[in-house]
């Protein structure tokens, strides 16, 4: 195998889709931007947006600078700074995502509240475009960091596979944590703002949603773009490139016993796969149009999801072909129980949070007895979407272990086979993210064409673009914690593995096992199961602060500011903007820190075994935590929906008011803890790989 | 020595029932009041008795056809025997006496409550706390005299009867697994009546709460509220009865997971080398006599008096004391050294592990406390919150449920660490058995509450002076406080006894690791982890659907028969009762159902290690649930009660009837199947499964075994691995990993 070819390959593919990322910002930034109000409104956003990102950047360079310089003295020891320039190129990448996302949808949001006016397919148009070029750029920085990585270190520098691959931890490291912070930050900062503005605005006041009387609204749509587009930009970013450094690294061990050949190909192939599905998702977005008159616009998504998947699939079977030869079965049908499972995710997800489905109608119809019951049921609801999700998972995990021929004697082979389901499954990020991003975008387009007063037929297309953007970003959470819990269990093996290596290396040890009955592993295991529930509580608990604080800020400018009921004076918009970001900002450390800082802590104090069951025990309640806490959040949000197309009592009845009160709890659920719990979860794999060799000795109580 | 101390076990039970007996006739003397009060106590005490018969018919049912299984799965094994069967029927029976024991007394005691609290708030803290003794001393006399007394029969029948069989031989493990039994059988009640009750008490009181408090604008306990019978018949069929039962399950199970390790131990002592197995029995006896004195110290002198404080200092008395005499017995019965699948440890380490216990117990309270108490931080975080509507309040009170889990976790960690660094795995055991002791105290002190809150009841429906509610209230408050911090101290020692019950179910299937490093065993974790959730939801859901039916109900009520609100017409309590009735007995059957056929299923599917794996995820993330849901539904609850007196928010005085007043009901109602209905029906599923697996291991066992050997002291491993020659580079990555 020639690995030369196979990274310039890759590289040549993240160069393109990039390329094609930048060529199609281009042509929306080409559309127009509707008239003088619309533009207005859209300079704020923008404007509250680059404020956010521009200070959130900022503290987060002084936190990675800090972070750049201990991981330079740890573990490169203050030489060629290999693992610390990963670190950096990684976080760089991540906040660029972040920073792509943002700016492409706080320009196409004004464009397709104009494209609005002339149909739904116009406006769908645009804001996919938009939700395409945040996708590709998600993927292709991503394929670009770690085949440049490989291209520098081992073809330029001469350094081995190995040193490569531990290097390129680093990278991982360096994503994870911006995207920890930027998932974090970002959804205090959305939902901090939106259920600010929502109590006051329609519970108070008795304002519409958007309502320009409302201090609060722009930062509610600024909200929109700093968490939704550039938290999720960073984050699936981050899973994107951890899975794939999850599934190298793993190779590499799986395949050590023959050969350095057969290593260099179990490396490799993961890339490949990559760049190939990128292809696939640039195709596949060709396909998400929607013919004049047509109203299907979840099925245009399904159909582009449609030839991703199947383009993938034809792809990954030649790749496997020409890269295992002898294992092809096994190998290729591992990739293809990957992309089952994303399938199958998207379909479930769908059932638990669309208006056409039972839980969603039960909800709605509970409302009817006040928000208590509503309450209640959405939390069941959450708490039982976590069954099909968990047996899709096990089944996977089981099943792509099986089919490459796991077993006894074969274990790594097997969890190659797992890293290798949840690469398959991630490759086709590109589309997921693009359908997922289009979201946001008409949710802002909505809140344009409110605020800037268009007909009302503009607000029903946008308004139509929104609910099915509510269940894209469902399915999207969904896809990113369920492609987490394989990744994560991948990273988790290649720790243990760091770990006796190291031991045998260095102390001449014997592997460690990590056995339930083995007080040490329980231990870690109840302290890293509770660590979702407590991150959970910090962002919930910020959220509804800093809620509390807008409130109080908007409640001021009505008492002091006369005029702003009449539409004779303007509110202070940019006091809340400004709320929010200090808010955020404050907020966001805490817990991003504690990620890092626990695994460590334990590490040193408990040992290697305590820490392999923190690892195991956070992955477990992190992913049932974020599948709860997701769904239950897209239920409520649609569960008034559903009411507001008529049911129950339609807008304004008791069953509506109840509902509301759903939606505003489910918002920190679904966009601030929910989504944080992954790169969380991934974080703290990660510097458990990084600190294998400080620890492998034992802590201070034991192994 | 050996017999003395065997038959001195079923003694000390028939001690607590015998004191019961009387405390129950001192109940049944106290006065009743005037015939609206006896009229009202009628109807709760009939609903309830309703609901229990009709509970039975279906427990009945279930009981027989597991007990036809039991019987069968007996017959395939040398290790056990059919009689597995008769033991899980008397331990269902003696579940089920165990609830009847204690709703018949909190039954009466309630209206005898209230008629004290005319005079006095000394007198009605009496015959409630006695109330409360009476349901204590029931099920722990019954617990201990039902296990002790099988223990005597299987052993003189398996073990004595057979020359040259030792405590730690076949015989023994037989005599063991068969006496698994009883404690299946509680459990499994257990579980039901908790659900049951749990899902009862709550569509009955969210029911009555929606309508009446928040639509109609009446006061909860209202008579004029078509469910308010229903509501009070909840407190006592799933506070007191599903309690009742809850905790005679983990008393059988804490004390049956210490001795199936304990036969584990091989050692010398002048019991036969019984000593390890008889130690917990022994020391749940005694703790019911400390609790005998513990109850009679509760008292106050006058109506200035401090209930809280009485409370403390009879349950201080007691556990302090069973903690000295522990230290006794434990010099007395153990000898000097033990070993445990390759652990050694001295009879200091059991007692050491017995305060490891004792103190992670008072912890958890503590902590418990400190998260549901008026005036603390976190409730009032949610009372702040509250002023911004019930969103705010619901997401301020979810949050502190979850931070909740925080401190609790870690001082679990550390006494599952300590204990077992004291005495290996039997420490575990043994610390959960130390905790558990003074069952009878803590569950006197549980069940006073719901009596109280019963009086306050009938008090108010029966339009009794104001001085009566405010005595009653003050017992009613006192009992909110106790009600939490039992669940923290519950959930405590479900986590031990489960780990106890992990690590006997391990040495039982024949498996000497369960590796967490194995894919199957991964998939196994999560699919543990995920059945808390999905219980949750089932009991929750339940709830919510059985109170919209009665929301429905009640305001068809006040709308078709005129004249209810003007006290003209009398509501049709039997028709909400109905409604409960039906709804819990419905919606116990598939959650139930759950946790007895999944270890089935994967046991026998995938075999014991993956069984492993479920029962680890169980166990961590029922744990976490349970006090996630406890600890939110009681923030939630006095959240809503510190409007009463009256709070300062933002500078402004609020009170009941205010906005902030309103959101915060909203949280106590959401708060309610939490607190009441799922999150205590946590503990007895960890252990249910538990248990389930305990039984069925023998079944599943690998073959052809080596005794379970100790992998669980990281020090000898090394200095064993040290001594051996290091494998090649190869192996280490391939092979070595993927054999174990």
């Amino acid at each position: 195998m020639n690995d030369f070819v196979v990274i310039i390959l890759a590289l040549v593919c993240s160069v393109a889709t990039l390329a094609y990322s930048g060529l199609l910002s281009l042509n929306v930034l080409k559309l127009p931007t509707g008239n003088s109000k619309m533009q207005e409104i859209a300079q704020a956003i923008q404007e509250g947006s680059n404020a956010y990102l521009s200070r959130q950047t900022k503290a987060l360079a002084l936190v990675g600078a800090i972070i750049f310089v201990l991981i330079w003295a740890t573990l490169d020891g203050f030489k060629f700074p290999f693992v610390s320039l990963c670190f950096a190129v990684g976080a760089i990448f991540s906040a660029i995502a972040g920073i792509i996302g943002m700016n492409i949808s706080v320009r196409a949001n004004v464009r397709t509240a104009q494209a609005a006016e002339r149909g739904l397919s116009e406006a769908l148009d645009v804001s996919f475009k938009g939700g395409t070029v945040t996708g590709l750029a998600v993927v292709g920085l991503g394929m670009l960091g770690l085949a440049g990585f490989y291209l520098l270190y081992v073809d330029l520098m001469g350094q081995s596979l190995n040193q490569y691959l531990k290097y390129i931890i680093g990278f991982g490291f360096g994503g994870s944590l911006i995207s920890l912070f930027a998932r974090v930050g970002g959804g205090i900062y959305t939902k901090a703002a939106d259920v600010g503005g929502d109590l006051v605005g329609k519970v108070i006041a008795g304002l519409p949603e958007d309502d320009p009387r409302n201090p609060a609204c722009i930062a509610d749509n600024v909200g929109d773009n700093v968490g939704d587009c550039a938290g999720m930009g960073a984050d699936l970013f981050e899973t994107y490139s951890v899975t794939l450094i999850a599934a190298m690294l793993l190779g590499s061990m799986a395949f050590a016993p023959f050969g350095q050949e057969n290593v260099l190909i179990a490396v490799l192939y993961p890339l490949a796969l990559g760049a190939a599905a990128m292809i696939a998702s640039i195709i596949a977005t060709w396909f998400v149009k929607l013919p004049r008159g047509s109203h299907k616009i979840m099925g245009a998504m399904y159909k582009g999801t449609a030839v991703a998947v199947l383009a993938s699939a034809t792809s990954f079977f030649f790749i496997t072909k020409v890269f295992f030869p002898v294992r092809f079965a096994g190998i290729f049908a591992a990739t293809l129980i990957g992309l089952a499972i994303l399938v199958l995710i998207t379909v479930i997800t769908e059932y638990y949070t669309s208006t056409k489905f039972k839980p969603v109608k039960f909800v709605a119809e509970q409302s009817e007895s006040g928000a208590a019951t509503n309450l209640i049921s959405g939390l069941a609801v959450g708490m039982q979407s976590t069954l099909a999700p968990v047996l899709v998972i096990c089944t996977g995990i089981l099943a792509s272990y099986w089919v490459v021929g796991g077993g006894n004697g074969n274990h790594l082979i097997g969890i190659y086979g797992i890293a290798v389901a949840a690469t398959a499954m991630l490759s086709t990020c590109g589309i997921v993210v693009a359908i997922d991003s289009f979201g946001p975008i008409t949710d802002n387009a909505g809140g344009i064409a409110e605020m800037a007063k268009l007909p009302a037929e503009t607000r029903e297309v946008t308004d139509a673009l929104d609910a099915v953007g509510n269940t894209t970003k469902a399915v999207t959470k969904g896809y990113a914690i369920g492609s987490a819990g394989l990744a994560a269990l991948v990273l988790f093996v290649s720790f243990t593995q760091e770990v006796d290596l190291y031991r045998f290396e260095h102390l001449h040890l014997r592997p460690l096992e990590y056995l339930l009955s083995d007080p040490l592993v329980l231990v870690g295991l109840f302290i890293g199961g509770m660590l979702p529930f407590f991150f959970s509580s910090l962002f919930m608990n910020s959220v509804g602060k800093t809620a509390v604080k807008v409130i109080e800020e908007v409640k001021r400018q009505f008492d002091e500011i006369p005029g702003i009921m009449d539409g004779s004076a303007k509110p202070e918009y940019g006091k809340c903007v400004d709320i929010v970001t200090t808010a955020a900002l404050k907020e966001m450390i805490l817990p991003g820190l504690l990620a890092i800082i626990v695994p460590v802590l334990v590490g040193f104090v408990l040992g290697p075994l305590a820490l392999g069951g923190l690892l195991v025990g956070a992955i477990v309640t992190g992913l049932l935590l974020a599948i709860f806490t997701t769904t239950a959040g897209a239920t409520w949000d649609n569960a008034k929906k559903y009411i507001e197309m008529g049911y129950f009592g339609g807008k304004g009845s008791d069953a509506h008011k109840a509902a509301i009160i759903g939606d505003t709890v489910g918002d920190p659920f679904k966009d601030t803890a929910g989504p944080a719990l992954n790169p969380m979860i991934k974080i703290l794999n990660i510097v458990a790989l990084l600190i294998v060799a400080l620890i492998a000795q034992g802590g201070l109580f034991g192994f | 020595m050996q017999s003395i101390v065997l038959f001195s076990i079923p003694v000390f039970g028939l001690l607590g029932l015998v004191v019961m007996w009387f405390k129950s006739a001192w109940v049944n003397k106290q006065e009743t009041g005037d015939d609206n009060m006896v009229e009202l106590a009628n109807y709760i005490a009939e609903g309830a008795m309703a609901f229990l018969k009709a509970e039975w018919k279906v427990l009945a049912i279930f009981s027989v056809f597991a007990a036809a299984i039991l019987a069968w799965s007996g017959t395939l094994l040398e290790t056990s025997s059919p009689v597995i069967a008769v033991s899980f029927i008397i331990g269902a029976v003696f579940s089920a006496t165990a609830g009847y024991i204690g709703m018949n007394v909190a039954t009466k005691a309630n209206v005898r409550t209230t008629q004290a609290a005319r005079t006095s708030l000394k007198g009605a803290l009496q015959v409630a706390f006695t109330g409360g003794t009476v349901m204590g001393l029931g099920v722990a006399g019954l617990a201990v005299l039902g296990l002790g007394s099988l223990f005597i029969v299987f052993y003189y029948t398996y073990v004595a009867s057979v020359s040259g069989a030792t405590p730690s031989g076949p015989e023994m493990e037989k005599a063991i697994e068969v006496l698994a039994g009883f404690s299946l059988g509680a459990e499994s009640i257990a579980l039901f009546a908790r659900v049951g009750g749990g899902i009862y008490t709550k569509a009955a009181d969210v029911g009555a709460d929606l309508v009446g408090k928040v639509e109609a604008g009446i006061p909860e306990d209202d008579v004029r509220n078509p469910a308010t019978i229903a509501d009070n018949v909840g407190d006592n069929v799933g506070d007191v009865a599903g309690m009742g039962a809850d905790l005679f399950g983990s008393y059988v199970a804490t004390m049956l997971a210490t001795m199936v390790l304990g036969r584990e131990i091989s050692a010398v002592d002048n019991f036969g080398g019984l000593a390890p197995i008889l130690l917990p029995m022994v020391i749940a006896g005694i703790g019911i006599v400390f609790s005998i004195i513990g109850c009679s110290l509760v008292r106050i002198a006058d109506d200035k008096g401090n209930v809280q404080m009485a409370l403390n200092i009879g349950n201080w008395t007691s556990v302090i004391l069973t903690t000295i005499a522990c230290f006794f017995l434990v010099q007395w019965m153990m000898p000097a050294k033990m070993v445990l699948r390759g652990h050694e440890f001295t009879s200091m380490g059991v007692f050491w592990a017995i305060l490891v216990g004792s103190i992670v117990g008072a912890l958890m309270s503590i902590v418990t406390e400190f998260y549901t108490a008026m005036g603390k931080r976190p409730v009032t975080s949610i009372v702040q919150q509250s002023d911004t509507g019930a969103a705010t309040n619901i997401i301020g009170g979810l949050a502190v449920g979850m931070e909740s889990t925080f401190i609790p976790t870690l001082i679990l960690a550390a006494g599952i660490y300590m204990s077992h660094h004291f005495a290996g795995l039997y420490g575990v055991a043994i610390a959960a058995a130390g905790m558990m002791a003074t069952t009878a105290m803590q569950l006197a002190i549980d069940a006073f509450g719901p009596i109280a809150d019963n009086a306050g009841g009938i008090a108010e429906m029966s339009g009794l002076p104001k001085e009566v509610r405010a005595r009653t209230d003050i017992l009613d408050a006192v009992g909110n406080t106790t009600a939490a911090t039992g669940k923290g101290f519950a959930i405590a020692s479900a986590a031990l006894t489960a780990l106890a019950l992990f690590a006997a179910f391990v040495g039982l299937a024949g498996i000497d690791s369960i590796d967490i490093y194995k894919a199957d065993v991964l998939s196994g974790l999560f699919v543990g982890a995920m059945i808390p959730f999905i219980f949750s939801s089932l009991a929750i859901a339940a709830v919510g659907r059985a109170a919209m039916a009665m929301v429905k109900e009640v305001r068809r009520q006040f709308k078709e028969i005129p004249g209810i609100m003007e006290y003209k017409a009398k509501p049709e309590y039997d028709k909400c009762v109905a409604i409960s009735t039906e709804a819990s007995l419905r919606e116990m059957m598939l959650p139930g159902a759950i946790a007895l056929t999944t270890p089935i299923i994967v046991g026998f599917a995938f075999g014991p290690e993956v069984l492993g794996g479920l029962l680890a995820g169980v166990t961590v993330s029922g744990v976490l649930m349970g006090m996630f849901q406890n600890n939110a539904g009681g923030a939630w609850d006095n959240a809503k009660k510190s409007f009463e007196a009256g709070v300062e928010i933002n500078g402004k005085m609020e009170y009941k009837g205010s906005e902030a007043h309103k959101a915060s009901v909203t949280g106590d109602t959401v708060g309610d199947p939490f607190k009441d209905t799922s999150g205590p029906s946590m503990n007895i599923l960890i252990k249910l499964m538990s248990i389930v697996a305990l039984i069925i291991a023998p079944h599943i066992a690998i073959k052809n075994h080596v005794a379970p050997h100790d992998h669980t002291q990281a020090p000898i491993k090394i200095e064993r691995l040290a001594e051996q020659a290091a494998p090649a580079v190869s192996e280490v990555t391939e092979t070595s990993k993927a054999n174990l």
